[in-house]
């Protein structure tokens, strides 16, 4: 029997581990990006010569690790590092402090930091059990289905009643909020919401943020080794060994659907002008672009449509690229660091993003990577995540507003993380939503595929009616970062939609 | 056994401590109301503070009041006359200005000024948001539920919550859920363009609560919008006649036609607790009172820590408590007028007889916002005005008028600590005023009397904690069976014999009532169960 053929829109982590999936199961499967690399965010970027970091994300600890188990991407190069870098933030004298060590500083803050670990570790394997397994299906849950929610609903009873009332009483509540009824340390508190922000457009004051939180410190794992495009580089040799082909610097432009009973997918129109014959197209572009730009909007419901089109993603960070020479050292020795010492600082940068204004202190999130490939002997890369920074800047991103920024970002780096920065700078580049959108195909600049708030995950990333990752069409799977788990949570929406289409076969 | 004097006294004559009262002397109960103040409706409260003019002091517009209670109550025989709202007025800097009416024709033909594409899809929207208000409604006017329970009838109730949420097609389940979780401007945004009408639609989501309108969670308060009922027409506000008061007094009425007996200025010092049990109360002058039951029409606060102190508290009931946020924002000035007031972008007077919002932008929300967020009133901040005496010439002398001002944010937590707002009532006075002048030139002049109230002076003269209006932030995780803390949600309280009866138990703020008449159905043994038929029909 001939092999079915199937297509996947997109080669990022999604698409990548979409593919891999779909082939090791015998399918015949391209893959079509715009690009002429794969990867997207998770590709090697080059700052200057020598030096590079491998991806733009510095969130690297929540990749679907146990969803990617069955690629066997460990046989292909894939290791993970056994020892992430921990998180470490600015004291009040300017001194870096580990999260959970030295920003933990009084006997009170050390023992309600032990109780809140061991609130979030009984938490752990519930949370998990959410994100790995697809989201349930609202309108009409099959009988195993509603089993797997009963069950759900008494794992969260099992958690006994304080920690279960705990639990729904926090779910819509602002870090900012949960964070200070068990915190003293400004800092502690800083550094703990800070990470969770970068996929939203609000401060630590925003209801949802200590569901990400929860996210964020249940689920907080071990990473690719060498970085995302470590990951990406396994992902795409386990594809290549599985025989997915790709259709690098091409895009789709129309699928076409067989419209003679329900609406089926037959083949896809790239625009190149090639046509494919397909029954199967797994898109990990964001919603309205596989939805409202390919289909002839006659295919779909107009509540559907019309939540394709509102699915938000407006960027709010940039992305600045340091090549420094010498060893470039963050305080305290630290890979990375928060440059925020207070959820004040957090929420008054997440202010200018409101109004499309540059934040006036912006804070920073700093990766440092050093060793080959990231950088020669002796110096580092950085790659610093600038937040508050929004897509859509009131007067737009004219030279002059970039190099505001630039300016800007150089002057908190001297500040409060290395003085000498300049004078040790072999290059840089500073990367706006607006460049992460042109350059690297990445929506509303945003890094995650997606706003991460509580309207817009798990059954409602992207829309509930979208969220088993089947559309209204026969054949046509959306399995970007804009489905569950998606965003940071990297991988998992490839896989599961790829199963989920597997499964429909 | 003890004799006792009654066999319910209710602390405090709000209208929810006179509602619960009612019910209960109309069960037969002896029963008694204390009010602190010399005058009935606690923050729902009309007074005469200027000769000629009554003032709805706090409370200004009626519109959630549960039409079950008005049945049961016969409150318009004993009293209550609502005058509906007639339209809400958005005046801009500008000079232009949109008036949004009862009649749906005439306010489409003034939004398609702004947008042709808001003023084809408002029908729609209105559509969908009374539906999710029908949807909500019930989860109102019965008992919330209470997750934790192993009780068959607990767990049957929560399935049937379940069901409840998931009888609906799945683009109104989509709805549903994004209210509960987006902030009012995404939600709008997903509707609307013209931010003439979605910055005066999203405030609705921020009143009383310390969130902005871009804050997530502040959708759903949108749906007040649409679900207030008057007469049984859904969707209304409307004033009483009379000024606010007029409301409690027709409940304070009620309830003494059914036999209770009301003091006021009877200000109570005390809770009586006797081997965990109340078993009634101590006046500040000393006079002790004993009852089979006490109830709070005060919020969690002063009930608990006031009224019976942490000694007689569980300690994870005192923890939930102090988690549980009050943190007032609004403030309210109050104004007797010579004339009628003239908006410089619309003479006359017909726009004005509903409520005018001072809503120019969402970014102007936002900004007044962020200023409160670190502790300062806003320097322009969100008015919502009501001129009651165009409507209602009772509350004015013959061409002159009363004017309600609602202001937010004035944050009770100021920087240099909410006991300094004495100091700074002026200035945030004139800010008021200052900010109105800008659409109305020449205000100032025409006042006669003003009143300002900041957030520490509404705590300190109506009782209500950090001056939050609705005795607690309604936010998702004050709601339901988390109003006021876990596990206490259903009028009982760790006190045994004494009740929760105030906005601050479920379903919690504003003139509804339902909070004391369902406390009164817990004490008699009618509460039924979460959305069961019948309780409110």
């Amino acid at each position: 029997m001939k092999a079915t053929r199937a297509v996947v829109l997109g080669a990022d982590l999604e698409g990548l581990a979409a593919a891999a999936t779909l082939a090791r199961a015998g399918l015949e499967v391209s893959v079509v990006d715009a690009a002429d690399e794969v990867g997207a965010a998770a590709r090697r970027v080059a700052v200057a010569p020598g030096h590079s970091v491998p991806g733009l994300w510095n969130e690297l600890g929540l990749v679907r690790r146990s969803l990617l188990a069955s690629l066997d991407l460990e046989g292909v190069g894939a290791a993970w590092s056994q020892d992430p870098p921990s998180l470490h933030v600015l004291g009040e004298a300017g001194q870096a402090l580990e999260i959970g060590r030295e920003a933990c500083g009084s006997a009170l803050d050390r023992e309600a930091y032990l109780r809140w670990r061991q609130l979030l570790d009984k938490l752990a394997s519930l949370v998990r059990g959410l994100v790995d397994e697809p989201p349930p299906d609202v309108e009409a849950p099959s009988p195993s289905e509603l089993l797997g929610l009963a069950m759900k609903g008494l794992r969260l009873r099992g958690l006994g009643q304080e920690d279960m009332m705990e639990l729904l009483r926090v779910a819509t509540l602002p870090a900012w909020d949960w964070l200070e009824e068990r915190f003293q340390d400004p800092a502690l508190r800083a550094g703990l919401c800070a990470p969770v922000l970068s996929g939203g457009v609000v401060g630590p004051r925003g209801a949802g943020t200590t569901a990400l939180l929860i996210l964020r410190e249940t689920l907080g794992d071990v990473e690719p080794a060498g970085g995302l495009a470590a990951l990406a580089d396994a992902l795409r040799a386990r594809c290549e060994s599985s025989g997915v082909r790709f259709r690098l610097g091409d895009r789709a432009q129309r699928l076409i659907v067989d419209s003679s009973s329900r609406a089926r997918v037959s083949a896809l129109e790239l625009v190149s002008g090639e046509q494919v014959e397909t029954g199967l197209v797994l898109s990990t572009l964001d919603p309205d672009r596989t939805l409202g730009e390919l289909l002839d909007p006659g295919l779909l419901p107009r509540h559907v449509a019309h939540e394709a089109r509102h699915w938000r993603q407006r960027g709010s960070s940039a992305v600045h690229l340091l090549a420094l020479q010498g060893e470039a050292p963050l305080p305290g020795n630290a890979r990375r660091l928060i440059t925020a010492g207070s959820p004040l600082e957090l929420e008054r940068a997440a202010d200018a993003l409101k109004y499309g204004e540059l934040p006036e202190q912006p804070w920073l999130d700093v990766r440092r990577w050093s060793g080959e490939p990231h950088a020669p002997a002796g110096d580092a890369s950085w790659c610093v995540h600038v937040h508050g920074v929004p897509r859509q800047l009131d007067g737009d991103w004219t030279d002059e507003a970039r190099s505001t920024l630039r300016e800007r970002v150089l002057t908190r780096i001297e500040e409060c993380v290395l003085p000498d920065v300049r004078q040790q700078l072999a290059g840089d580049e500073l990367l706006t939503p607006a460049d992460l959108e042109a350059r690297f195909g990445l929506p509303g600049g945003h890094l995650y595929g997606g706003e991460l708030a509580l309207d817009q995950l798990w059954a409602q990333r992207p829309c509930l009616a979208l969220g088993r990752y089947r559309t209204p069409v026969a054949g046509l799977y959306l399995g970007g970062a804009a489905s569950h788990p998606g965003g940071p949570f990297a991988c998992g929406a490839g896989v599961l939609a790829a199963r989920a289409a597997l499964a429909d076969r | 056994m003890a004799r006792h004097d009654y066999d319910t006294i209710v602390i405090g004559g709000g209208h929810n401590g006179l509602v619960c009262a009612a019910y209960l002397a109309k069960a037969g109960q002896k029963v008694l109301v204390l009010e602190r103040r010399h005058v009935l409706g606690g923050a729902a409260v009309s007074e005469e503070l200027y000769p000629g003019f009554t003032y709805s002091v706090c409370s200004y517009v009626v519109s959630l009041l549960r039409p079950w209670i008005i049945r049961d109550l016969q409150l318009p025989r004993f009293g209550l006359d609502l005058i509906p709202l007639e339209s809400s007025f958005l005046p801009l800097p500008d000079g232009r200005s949109l008036c949004r009416w009862s009649d749906a024709e005439r306010t489409r033909d003034e939004v398609s000024a702004f947008s042709r594409h808001d003023a084809e899809v408002m029908g729609d929207f209105s559509k969908a948001m009374s539906q999710i208000g029908r949807f909500v409604r019930p989860i109102i006017d019965t008992p919330a539920p209470e997750p934790a329970s192993w009780n068959p009838k607990e767990v049957l109730s929560l399935l049937r919550l379940g069901q409840h949420f998931t009888d609906a097609t799945v683009d109104q389940m989509e709805l549903r859920l994004k209210l509960l979780t987006m902030s009012a401007v995404d939600y709008l945004d997903e509707w609307f363009e013209s931010e003439a009408l979605k910055a005066p639609m999203s405030v609705s989501g921020i009143i009383g609560t310390f969130l902005g309108v871009r804050s997530p969670g502040t959708a759903y308060v949108l749906l007040h919008h649409y679900m207030g009922e008057i007469d049984g027409a859904f969707r209304s506000w409307g004033f009483q006649r009379g000024g606010t008061g007029g409301v409690s007094n027709a409940c304070g009425n009620a309830a003494r036609h059914f036999g209770a007996e009301i003091r006021t200025e009877a200000p109570v010092a005390r809770i009586r607790v006797q081997d965990g049990k109340a078993t009634g109360v101590v006046l500040e002058n000393g006079d002790e009172l004993s009852a089979r039951n006490v109830v709070s029409g005060c919020d969690p606060r002063r009930t608990f820590m006031g009224f019976v102190g942490a000694e007689h508290l569980p300690e994870d009931f005192v923890e939930g408590l102090s988690r549980y946020r009050f943190r007032g924002s609004s403030g309210k000035v109050n104004l007797a007028l010579d004339r009628l007031p003239e908006f410089a972008c619309r003479p006359g007077a017909e726009h004005l007889r509903g409520d005018i919002a001072i809503a120019p932008s969402i970014d102007y929300l936002e900004r007044a916002y962020d200023e409160a967020k670190y502790g300062d009133f806003s320097r322009r901040p969100y008015i919502n005005v009501v001129i009651p005496s165009l409507v209602d010439p009772t509350v004015a002398p013959p061409g002159k008028h009363v004017m309600s001002c609602f202001v937010q944010y004035a944050p009770y937590e100021i920087k240099e600590g909410p006991e300094h707002w004495p100091e700074r009532r002026e200035a945030f006075g004139e800010t008021v005023i200052d900010t109105l002048e800008e659409y109305i030139p020449n205000l100032r002049e025409t006042i006669l009397h003003k009143q300002v109230l900041s957030p520490w002076d509404i705590e300190q003269e109506f009782g209500l904690a950090e001056g939050n209006i609705f005795h607690g932030e309604l936010t998702l995780d004050q709601l339901a069976f988390q109003r006021p803390t876990a596990g206490w949600a259903r009028y009982r309280t760790p006190v045994r014999n004494l009740w929760l009866g105030s906005s601050g138990a479920h379903p919690g703020g504003g003139l509804m009532g339902a909070p004391g008449a369902l406390c009164a159905k817990a004490m008699l043994g009618q509460l039924g169960a979460p959305l069961e038929q019948g309780v409110s029909s």
